[in-house]
Order: structure tokens, then C-alpha cells, then sequence
């Protein structure tokens, strides 16, 4: 494994030895795309939210940072209902994106070591559902999840239910998580797949020659290397899922719009723009947090612990 | 309001889905060329214009003979017939707020639908001008007291065209009669949990005010407006969902026993009858809200004369007849009589609206409007009814 390792790290010097400034415009089409497409985009929110651009013709765009202080409780007195909902929306974020790693793993960990020659179809079966558009299968969750819908209907017929449905299957915060963990799943298996799969299988030999069982090999060994594979799939569920409002538009209840509903409001129903940028750039810095924070497991070498 | 995208997207889908879409469209978004076309400015003929349209609206509207259409075969034909389907230039029209928003940051049209109380953002943002009403020859069978909604100044910035009611329907076989008569049925703890509200941003907060009891539910004051909210928080203990599309959403839920109540359309009330479901549509004692929405011609049109015989083309009785037939939509149009309609019965099996949803629009009845209707306004604190239903989703 140290073997391994020092090579690696030998190429990486060796490439970037023969690294040369000179081919630094084959980056220049992304950058440049990613200069127009996401960072001058990002400047212009974070100036809607400070009023120094405004979609309102009164009052005319002055900096001001009233909107920032009306949104963050630590800066006024009383309530703020929109930071309430963040809080609300990441507690959500946080079960799903634990309930979609916990369900993946034992997925992937059949993947990577159970099924074989097979595990590349099967893999491919597991991500056919991404052919199929986010909108439909959330729209797909209605027919299994209403008053008349399969599972009520099949639970009236047991008699469980007594003849009334279930209520709170549907347009609920448990349709939410079910709907989001239901969606990311097959996602969040594929880095815990890569990093079992890599493993490097002598270690668990070893471990068995050592003396331990199956479960303690998992517990002591393929767990613990597993685990950037693990973060790095509650990270990729967590970040894209913090910013939702297809689901909870489609599924949830009244109480139930999570923060993304608000910012998407904010741009396309009322006018209030600079609450939009306000919350956008809010949601955005947390992401930019997370991915900080777990960046040391992101860049990590997927086979391996982190160094 | 965003009211009218459901049913537009509804319909192109189902037309996608037969696979009849001929997408006349090219581009979208592209202008009619800027500068010049104000009023009293010296204009070149008919002829010397430059003739390719570009109209922003509401998908499903478009004029008869640019799509293959199985429905709504009149509104728009004359026009296509005198200059050509690939002459016009649809681009999607999403929500009234959006269109102001976007013509606002440079993009251009010739013509927009937009709806009766966003006129005024129109008008006072210098976005439009106004029609001669002597172009067009069907003015004089529109509504008036419906055009002085479109009129600043003694100008005519807006030509009022389709129509509807918005009020409570609800399950007759499940809703006690006595309960049927308010829009305070939207507060019934009887019916916790069976209840949805539209999630209409200024719309929940005018009926907040109807049952509070506001002298006008369009213009309240910033306390009225705070006790809407209050009442609307309350309200969200009984509701189930905000619906956000009509046929999506709102449709599903309340065929499939979801939802019991909720806000809707005399369109929806149709279908829900056609579904087979025992169905009411409350007069409530507040009265219901009626809408119109219609045609603005914008500033910069260099398309003076065709803007003028397209928005004719759609106004005209027999057009306003065929939009009720596919859409079980009023119009602004006082001509249309009951007796023009199709309705679906012995002598007319495959009409699409039914008797019971066409007298819910009482089409051709001079007090349609009359009180205690509340016909749509401009809402000068819009954006303070926009907050307040935000804080009430948020709440």
C-alpha cells in the first residue's frame, strides 16, 4: 500500500514537473465559460442583494444592507421567518442525506463485493432511473402516495387502515424525505461503490487471517477505509439537496416549502428580488462551507483513508 | 397571476403527447426592431410594415392554423389566413410578474396577454401604447365597464378578452350545504386536513380581507393586511397544500379525495363534473373574484396595424364562442349568448362543457358583474400582499 502510495505521489510530481504554463489555454473555453456562466452571475446576485442592482424601478438601486439584516436574526429584534425555514430545511437536508447514505451503502457494498461480473449491469440498472426526468418520477410518487393512491388502496383493502387512507403519505415533510432520499440514492452508492471497490482486497484477507470475522472486518477495516466514500456521498446528497424546491412543491404539505421554494418565489412570483439574492448568496455560502469542510475528503484519494 | 400557466401547459403537453405540435415558433424572443412606433408619430402602411409578429403569450393561445390545434380553431384564423401562420412569433408567457419583469430588462414584443390588474404596471412603466379602437372593428361589442379597466388617460392600453370566476369548489356528498355559503369554508376545522388553498401570492390575502370583512380587499391598508396574514396563518392549521398547478395538482388531489375544498375555476368545476364527482361551486356571501386578461401593445412595435387586426382577429364573437367551447372560458365580448355556446347534451353529446359549468360562467348575463362580485383590480400594495403570503408559507 506505502508502495503504492510513494508511486503515486512520485507521478504527481513527475506531472507536475512536466507541467507547463504554456498549456494553460486548454483550460481557457471552461474558464471562460465558468466566468460568464456562474461567477459574473454570482457578482450580480450578491449586488441585487445589497440593492446595488434592483429589479424595482422604486426605490432606485443604493447599497444598503437592509434586506441582510431583515433576513439574519442576529441582526435585529424579534422573528425571522425565512431564517427559521433555512433551519428547517437543513434539518430535512441532514435526515435525508443520512437516511440516502445509509440505504446506499449496504447497495453498494453488494455491488462492489457480492455481485461480480454482473456488478457493471447491475450498476447500470441502478442508475436507469436517471433516464427518466427528475420532474416525472417525483410526479411518479403521487400515483403510489394519494387518498386513492397504490398504497392506500392497498392498505384500505387490508383493512389496516380501516377505510380511511393514510393521511400523512402524501403532501407531507415524510413524502419529502421519502421522495429525496428515493432519488438520491442510486447516486450517493456510486462513491461508496468506487472506494469498496478499490479496496484493496489483501487487506481484508489479512484481516481474516488475523483472526477477525466477517463483521469485525467490516467494523475495524472495510468501514474505516471506506469512509471518504461514505462523506463524500452525504456531501453530494446534502449540497444539491439544501437548495430543493421541485419536491416539496409537488409533495409536501402547507407547512413544508423548504428554503429553495422561498428563493425561487423571491425571483419568479413576487418581485422582492433582493430577498431572493439575499437568501441565494446565504445558501450559497453554506455550500461553499460544506464543500471547505469536506474538501480534505473530496480531493482524498478515493481508494484510500485520507492522509 | 399565474393563474392561466397550468391550463397552457397542460394543453401543450397533451398536445405534445399526441405528437401534433408543429412548433411555429423560431427562436422566441425576438424583437420587432426598436425605436419609433410612438403615438402620434407618422406611421407607414399596413404594407410597409414589417409583418412578423412576435407575441407573448400564454401557451395553448395561440392563433388558430400556427399549431396543428384540435381546439380553438377561430381565435386568431383571420388573421392567419390574410398574412400567414410563419408570420407570427410566439414566445411562452409565464406569470404576469415574469413578463413585466422581462420586457422591463430589454426584451421585445409587439403583443402580450397579460391580466386585469396588472394593466396598470404596464401603463405606468412606459411599457405599452395605446390601440385605436377605431381599428378594431369589434370593439364595440366588448364589455365596457371591463375596458375602463384598460383605459388611462381616455386611452385604451388594453383589450380585455378571456374571463372566468375564482371561487370555492367543493364535494357536495362531503360538505354539509350550511357550511357551503363563505369563503370561510377555507377555515372550517370541520374539515381539517381536506381543505386547499391556491398558492395564489396576492390572491389568498383578497379573500383573507373578504372574510375579514375589508370595505376593499384589493387596497388594504397595512394593518387590514397584517390581519389577512394572521387569518391566512390560521388557516394553514386546516390546509392540507397550497396548490401551485391546476391540472397537476390541484385536479389530482381533488379527484382522487385528497382535498375536499379548494379554490378553483369554473373550467375545473367542469372537469370535476365531466369526472363523475358531486361537485359544487359556491356563490359564497362575500361574493366570488372575477378575472379578465387580455391584449397590450407594446411601445416599440414597428407592427402598429397587424397588432391591430391580430387582437381583432381573437375579440370577435365568433372567436369568444370557440374559446368558450374548447376552454369553458368567458370573454369580454357582451354578444355571446348562452344559446351560442356548446353544451353538452342531447342535441350536442360531444361538447365539452357542461350545462352545469356554463351557467356557473352565466355567459350573456348582464350582471355577471354585479355585486357581490369583486372584479379583479390592480393592487397598489402588491408587493406588501406578496410579502405577507410569503411570511404565511414561512410562518
Amino acid at each position: 500500500m506505502s508502495e503504492a502510495h510513494t508511486a503515486g505521489r512520485r507521478r504527481g510530481i513527475l506531472l507536475r514537473r512536466r507541467w507547463r504554463p504554456g498549456r494553460a489555454w486548454l483550460s481557457l473555453p471552461v474558464t471562460l465559460y465558468l466566468l460568464a456562466g456562474l461567477i459574473v452571475p454570482i457578482i450580480l446576485i450578491a449586488l441585487y442583494s445589497v440593492h446595488l442592482l434592483t429589479n424595482l424601478i422604486f426605490p432606485p438601486a443604493k447599497f444598503d444592507l437592509d434586506t441582510w439584516k431583515s433576513f439574519l436574526p442576529y441582526l435585529h429584534e424579534g422573528t425571522s421567518v425565512y431564517f427559521d425555514r433555512f433551519k428547517t430545511s437543513m434539518a430535512i437536508t441532514l435526515i435525508v442525506s443520512t437516511v440516502a447514505v445509509i440505504a446506499a451503502y449496504p447497495l453498494a457494498f453488494y455491488l462492489a463485493f457480492v455481485a461480480h461480473r454482473r456488478r457493471y449491469t447491475l450498476l447500470l440498472v441502478l442508475l436507469a432511473p436517471f433516464f427518466v426526468s427528475y420532474l416525472l418520477r417525483v410526479y411518479a410518487w403521487t400515483v403510489m402516495l394519494s387518498s386513492d393512491g397504490t398504497i392506500n388502496s392497498i392498505l384500505v383493502e387490508l383493512g389496516r387502515a380501516k377505510g380511511h387512507p393514510v393521511e400523512w403519505l402524501f403532501h407531507s415533510k415524510f413524502a419529502i424525505g421519502l421522495v429525496l432520499a428515493y432519488s438520491w440514492i442510486p447516486f450517493v452508492a456510486l462513491p461508496i461503490f468506487v472506494v469498496l471497490e478499490n479496496l484493496d482486497k489483501r487487506i481484508l484477507e489479512a484481516a481474516q487471517d488475523l483472526g477477525a470475522n466477517r463483521f469485525t472486518t467490516f467494523m475495524k477495516v472495510t468501514f474505516p477505509l471506506s469512509l471518504p466514500g461514505v462523506i463524500a456521498a452525504f456531501v453530494f446528497v446534502l449540497i444539491p439537496t439544501t437548495g430543493e424546491f421541485v419536491a416539496p412543491s409537488l409533495v409536501g404539505g402547507s407547512n413544508d416549502s423548504m428554503f429553495g421554494n422561498f428563493i425561487q418565489d423571491s425571483f419568479v412570483s413576487t418581485t422582492d428580488w433582493a430577498l431572493g439574492a439575499v437568501m441565494a448568496m446565504w445558501l450559497m455560502s453554506i455550500v461553499v462551507l460544506l464543500i471547505v469542510l469536506s474538501s480534505r475528503y473530496l480531493t482524498a484519494d478515493l481508494r484510500g483513508p485520507a492522509r | 397571476m399565474a393563474r392561466r400557466m397550468d391550463r397552457r401547459r397542460f394543453l401543450a403537453s397533451t398536445a405534445a403527447a399526441g405528437g401534433t405540435v408543429l412548433i411555429s415558433a423560431c427562436g422566441g424572443g425576438s424583437s420587432s426592431g426598436g425605436g419609433g412606433g410612438g403615438s402620434g408619430a407618422s406611421r407607414p402602411p399596413i404594407g410597409k410594415e414589417p409583418g412578423n409578429l412576435s407575441v407573448y403569450e400564454w401557451q395553448g393561445y395561440e392563433a388558430a392554423g400556427t399549431k396543428a390545434q384540435t381546439y380553438m380553431k377561430v381565435p386568431g384564423k383571420s388573421y392567419v389566413d390574410q398574412f400567414g401562420a410563419s408570420s407570427i412569433n410566439y414566445t411562452a408567457f409565464q406569470s404576469d410578474d415574469a413578463a413585466v419583469a422581462k420586457v422591463l430588462s430589454g426584451a421585445e414584443y409587439d403583443l402580450a396577454h397579460p391580466c386585469i390588474s396588472y394593466v396598470r404596471d404596464w401603463v405606468d412603466k412606459g411599457l405599452v401604447q395605446p390601440f385605436d379602437t377605431s381599428l378594431l372593428t369589434n370593439y364595440n361589442e366588448l364589455d365596457p365597464e371591463v375596458l375602463k379597466a384598460g383605459q388611462v388617460d381616455g386611452k385604451q392600453y388594453w383589450i380585455p378578452w378571456d374571463s372566468g370566476y375564482s371561487s370555492v369548489m367543493y364535494r357536495t356528498d362531503k360538505i354539509d350545504p350550511a357550511d357551503a355559503t363563505s369563503w370561510n369554508l377555507f377555515w372550517n376545522p370541520k374539515y381539517a386536513g381536506k381543505i386547499s388553498m391556491w398558492d395564489g401570492f396576492t390572491t389568498p390575502l383578497v379573500i383573507a380581507g373578504l372574510v375579514n370583512g375589508v370595505s376593499n380587499p384589493y387596497d388594504m391598508s397595512d394593518a387590514e393586511i397584517e390581519a389577512a396574514k394572521q387569518k391566512l396563518i390560521e388557516q394553514k392549521k386546516v390546509n392540507k397544500f397550497y396548490w401551485k398547478l391546476e391540472y397537476d395538482d390541484m385536479q389530482p388531489a381533488f379527484k382522487s379525495g385528497d382535498i375536499w375544498v379548494t379554490y378553483a375555476w369554473p373550467n375545473d368545476y367542469n372537469d370535476m363534473l365531466a369526472a363523475g364527482l358531486k361537485t359544487g361551486y359556491m356563490d359564497p356571501s362575500e361574493g366570488r373574484l372575477a378575472w379578465y386578461c387580455g391584449f397590450i401593445m407594446l411601445k416599440n412595435s414597428q407592427n402598429y396595424y397587424h397588432c391591430h387586426k391580430y387582437v381583432d382577429s381573437f375579440i370577435g364573437h365568433d372567436a369568444c364562442v370557440d374559446l368558450f367551447n374548447a376552454f369553458v372560458y368567458a370573454s369580454a365580448n357582451t354578444t355571446v349568448k348562452k344559446s351560442d355556446l356548446a353544451i353538452k347534451g342531447p342535441s350536442d353529446p360531444k361538447a365539452y362543457a357542461l350545462p352545469a359549468a356554463a351557467d356557473a360562467l352565466r355567459i350573456g348575463d348582464p350582471n355577471r358583474l354585479a355585486a357581490p362580485v369583486h372584479l379583479e383590480q390592480f393592487i397598489p400594495q402588491r408587493a406588501a400582499y406578496q410579502a405577507a403570503w410569503e411570511e404565511v408559507k414561512a410562518s
